[in-house]
């Protein structure tokens, strides 16, 4: 039942956007329910997936693993890359957290009314490449997802977008594709510094149960030059990158005697590049100007998911491929990776605060809250990983009814400034009682689930300067200050817009700004309960991941520590 | 007489490695004998090429290409590389007779004479005999073949604007024939002989001074880059590309390349395994490939930025592909020859996918992009073809060309990790940075397709049923090697090629 139910889930969108393609335009109201029941089956698969879970397991679960291809080398061995998918716990919940806002970002796209047939085929393109990411344990198969994710976006953006979607677009597309190319980059280096123990063992003449007990046997000849290049088998799967005992001697990546530039180990410099990669797509600030723009100019909907569910690539990319292959430059650059994070906390809610459109707002906003995320993952402590994952989860639910509450006013007005509204809480009261809501969790109100997210990060962050110093006390300190900005730009939002008495810049917009439809409900319902459960039952999602996020912290600190004391010698 | 009596009976023996090329020849002239009669038949004419180019594929496919051999009395080699690149070689010019059944009123009549389809057939046939020669001899021939079919097809609108690029390709193309042959007799005059593969030409090589050997070579080289259109022999290429029909473009944009790929590997190989030897001046030809190739990287992305013409566009872009290709041989390994051989396929169906969908544009002889505007709307599935094809040519995943591209950086990344070369990580770096730029001129293509509108010509494009089926299967092939290369690749690494 279970065995192949990661590939059911990424499936079911890929197909249904086929049928979508296929179906002649007549067929144009029915693009709508295909597209929202082949999410909403998709949901099903990830409540089951969460279901079968075992979180007290170490380790992939739902495991599958195909062969796709093989490049051989000659001499030089062979190269092999897999169709291999699992999840651990954290991204078990991002599945989860997919699905639901994937679902919920299909209902809110009811409201696209040109080329509906181009927006739908689209979307579900990107649900499925979403899906792909977050289950991918091949480091090629993930890449081929990351990349893919491109190209729907850039349309989806460009072609239902606001009236700077052409550049916004394209921004966009570049950002990441220049970021993506540096992970390219290192992965390619992986691809040929790693083997797959089993399968060259398998190469050399083992049988294939043979070959799996005699892994670390394998390792160990392939650290005394014993294996020679031709039985080789290279991989781009996850599984053997973690562990240096896979790494070939002497080749880029390696421990032993790897490849130098400018007096700095190659490995370290391949961190480096993971990190910024995935920092563009996070984004941290420097690299994060690419989201206001694209955030302001996306239809509500994939302002939805961009919020809701893509940053989390990056964050999650962080997390499984930069910390988790290269841990020692976790430890090495932690401080830097917390000062970016600083950074970005500080400078998006400055910038959140000086905006005078309300999506631009909390498009920052969602800079500075993913600037907590770095900030909770640099401290590598139980509390502060745990409160990234959590934050990554809590904003997730958060943004996007922010954004879906900002798509309320402007399918309305179509004016989203700040300025032009006051006194809005005396007309709608319910919409006005969703926003206080979004607002106090966004800015971290206790009982709401942004709460439990950036006081585990503080936690953290102060535990670790007081303990494994990866974080100094100046930072940990200057980050609360993101707090009280935050509830700084949120409140004076508040005030602005809702308080006082009713006034619209237009006259004319006085009718248009009634109740809620049912569909908003629909959509914000869900959202408002997961961000109370969120806040009231933090083990909803504490228990799946805290056996991942303890595996992760404790592996990375221990073979960082050891990794760095062999890189030593290495560095001048 | 004694002596030339045994060497005739050897030229049976010899030639029936040729047989597919002997095919060609046949071709040529059995189109010309129909272009004879007084009545046009187009149709006749096309059928005939198509037919004589599926045998000559047909011929090449049994061909072990598991051993090599010499053959044609010793100027040529039967080996992987020549027969993938004569295959390649083949379909390229079985794609220009295919897509010119329908070509558009506006490119010209060109498509109803025997000449033009003896031409494609003759380019393919001078094509494949550079990509199995390893004797300077054939190979010049073979070129100066290549060359002149090029220069007269080139004027196939037959309009004072193709004739001023086909004067250009002309006076650039001679000069630099005659370089190369000032080269080709230098080397002749150090080793005493042009076979690439005798003992003679090594001993030779070894026994004369270095400079003058570089000179030498780098002249010999140059007429192999100018057919790549590799800086700093490029400036012919967008001129002739922008003037000439979109069959034709596209063979001048894919066939003389891929054909010299065989014989640059070679030659390259054998200077540099000399080189090596040479202790007190050696030459390092990894670091002056892996510049040339930096260099056409840089100068072909560059330079597309700033086209408003599609075919321009494209031949700014087939530069910057050749800059790829040049960084796969550079590498000098034989994972570089395998992303090197992978490139070119992917380059081939790519390439022609992009001229033939230039067609949805297809308004006057110079295709603006600005043509594109809002085909993507009222041909949708025009607009999806377009869409395959800009994504293989960037190297976005799901295409062959994302696979090419990893393909080249690995083999650039595993020559970085054997040999430490500075220019080798220069040029990887530089190959990642137009990877990037080159998103900035692609992504016009669709962007005019969807974003730009209203639609300026209403009456729509006239792209018949044909090139759509074409199309659709050239970008079935880019979408189906990403899914499953295993074959593909299996048979790239089973191509062995001579020394």
């Amino acid at each position: 039942m279970y065995q192949s139910l990661l590939t059911l889930l990424f499936l079911i969108p890929l197909l249904a956007a086929l049928i979508i393609a296929l179906l002649p335009q007549s067929l144009r109201p029915y693009y709508k329910i295909i597209t929202t029941s082949s999410l909403g089956f998709s949901l099903a698969c990830a409540i089951a997936l969460l279901w079968g879970f075992d979180s007290n397991a170490i380790g992939y679960q739902f495991y599958e693993k195909v062969q796709w291809f093989g490049l051989s080398l000659g001499s030089l061995g062979k190269v092999q890359v897999n169709y291999e998918l699992g999840v651990d716990g954290i991204s078990a919940m991002l599945v989860f957290l997919s699905a639901l806002i994937l679902l919920i970002g299909a209902v809110s796209s009811w409201e696209i009314d040109k080329q509906e047939k181009g927006f739908y085929a689209l979307y579900l393109l990107l649900s499925a490449s979403i899906f792909g990411c977050f289950i991918a344990l091949d480091f090629f198969l993930f890449y081929v997802f990351f990349e893919f994710m491109l190209l729907p976006m850039y349309f989806l953006i460009g072609l239902w977008g606001g009236p700077k979607r052409e550049y916004a677009s394209i921004k966009f597309f570049l950002y990441t594709l220049a970021g993506s190319l540096l992970i390219l980059l290192v992965m390619i280096a992986l691809s040929l510094s790693v083997i797959d123990p089993v399968a060259t063992g398998q190469e050399m003449g083992l049988s294939a149960t043979e070959a799996f007990e005699q892994i670390k046997n394998t390792q160990g000849q392939l650290q005394k030059y014993q294996i020679v290049a031709e039985n080789q088998v290279h991989t781009f799967s996850l599984l053997w990158m973690n562990d240096a005992t896979n790494f070939v001697p002497r080749s880029a990546l390696s421990m032993v005697g790897g490849l130098q530039f400018w007096g700095q180990h190659a490995r370290l410099w391949a961190f480096l590049a993971l990190l910024i990669g995935f920092a563009i797509k996070l984004p941290s600030v420097p690299f994060h100007t690419w989201l206001p723009d694209a955030h302001v100019e996306a239809p509500t909907s994939i302002s939805v998911v961009l919020a809701g569910v893509l940053l989390k690539i990056g964050a999650y990319g962080i997390i499984r491929f930069a910390y988790g292959i290269f841990p020692e430059g976790a430890l090495y650059y932690s401080e830097w990776i917390a000062g970016l994070g600083v950074l970005s906390i500080l400078y998006g809610a400055l910038n959140a605060l000086a905006m005078k459109d309300l999506k631009k707002m909390v498009a920052y906003s969602s800079v500075s809250h993913m600037g907590y995320v770095l900030l909770g993952l640099a401290t590598l402590t139980i509390e502060g990983v745990s409160g990234a994952v959590y934050q990554m989860i809590s904003h997730g639910f958060i943004s996007p009814l922010l954004f879906l509450l900002v798509g309320v006013l402007y399918l309305r007005t179509h004016n989203r400034s700040i300025e032009d509204y006051r006194g809005l809480a005396s007309r709608m009261p319910v919409f006005t009682f969703f926003v206080i809501v979004a607002f106090f969790a966004s800015s971290g109100l206790p009982g709401l689930a942004g709460f439990i997210g950036e006081i585990l990060i503080y936690l953290g962050a102060f535990k670790s300067a007081g303990g494994n110093a990866m974080v100094p006390y100046w930072m940990a300190l200057l980050a609360t200050l993101g707090l009280v900005l935050g509830a700084a730009y949120y409140l004076w939002t508040l005030q602005r817009m809702f308080f006082g008495a009713f006034w619209t810049r237009k006259p004319e917009w006085e009718p248009l700004l009634g109740k809620l439809s049912l569909r908003e409900y629909l959509m914000f319902v869900p959202l408002l309960m997961g961000i109370l459960l969120l806040g009231i039952f933090p083990s909803l999602i504490l228990d799946i991941i805290s056996t991942s996020v303890g595996h992760f912290v404790e592996s990375t600190l221990q073979v960082g520590e050891e990794n760095l004391r062999q890189l030593a010698k290495f560095i001048r | 007489m004694e002596r030339l009596l045994p060497f005739l009976d050897s030229v049976p023996e010899a030639l029936k490695g040729l047989l597919p090329e002997m095919l060609l020849l046949g071709g040529i002239l059995l189109v010309l004998l129909i272009g004879m009669g007084k009545q046009i038949r187009p149709k006749l004419l096309a059928a005939v090429s198509v037919l004589v180019l599926l045998g000559y594929l047909a011929l090449l496919l049994p061909v072990s290409i598991d051993t090599t051999q010499a053959m044609g009395l010793g100027l040529g080699v039967a080996d992987g590389l020549g027969w993938f690149l004569r295959i390649l070689v083949g379909a390229a010019a079985l794609l220009t007779v295919l897509i010119s059944l329908s070509s558009t009123e506006q490119e010209g009549s060109y498509a109803q004479q025997a000449e033009y389809y003896a031409l494609v057939l003759a380019m393919c046939l001078a094509g494949a005999l550079v990509a199995v020669s390893t004797h300077l001899l054939l190979l010049f021939v073979a070129i100066e073949f290549l060359s002149i079919g090029g220069y007269l097809l080139t004027q196939f609108h037959f309009t004072a604007k193709s004739a001023e690029a086909s004067m250009k390709y002309i006076l650039f193309g001679a000069a630099v024939s005659a370089i190369s042959l000032f080269g080709i007799s230098l080397l002749y005059g150090f080793t005493g002989t042009l076979d690439l593969n005798s003992y003679d030409f090594i001993r030779g090589l070894l026994s004369s001074a270095s400079l003058p050997v570089l000179l030498a070579a780098f002249l010999v080289i140059g007429g192999m880059l100018f057919k790549m259109a590799a800086v700093p022999y490029h400036f012919w290429m967008p001129d002739v590309l922008s003037h000439t029909p979109v069959p034709i473009a596209a063979l001048l944009a894919t066939l003389p390349k891929l054909a010299v790929l065989g014989i640059l590997v070679r030659l390259v190989k054998r200077l540099d395994d000399v080189s090596l030897i040479f202790v007190d001046a050696a030459v390092d030809w990894q670091a002056i490939l892996a510049v040339i190739a930096l260099l056409t990287l840089l100068v072909g992305n560059l330079a597309a930025l700033y086209q408003t013409q599609l075919k321009r566009l494209l031949a700014y872009s087939s530069i910057a592909h050749v800059g790829f290709l040049l960084a796969a041989i550079a590498c000098f390994s034989s994972l570089g020859i395998q992303s090197l051989l992978f490139y070119g396929l992917m380059y081939v169906i790519a390439t022609y996918a992009a001229f033939l969908m230039s067609r949805s544009a297809d308004t006057h002889q110079l295709i603006l992009i600005k043509d594109l505007t809002a085909v993507g709307r009222t041909h949708p599935w025009q607009g999806v073809l377009w869409t395959i094809t800009v994504m293989a040519l960037i190297g976005l995943p799901p295409s062959l060309g994302f696979t090419a591209k990893v393909l080249v950086f690995s083999a650039l990344w595993e020559s970085i990790q054997n040999y430490y070369h500075p220019w080798l990580w220069a040029l990887l770096l530089v190959s990642i940075g137009a990877t990037v730029l080159s998103l900035f001129y692609y992504l016009r293509i669709p962007y005019y397709l969807y974003f730009k509108g209203p639609a300026i010509h209403l009456s729509g494009n006239k792209m018949s049923k044909i090139d759509i089926w074409i199309g659709t299967f050239l970008c079935f092939l880019l979408l189906l090697g990403f899914l499953m290369p295993n074959g593909l690749l299996e048979l790239i690494y089973r191509v062995k090629f001579a020394f």
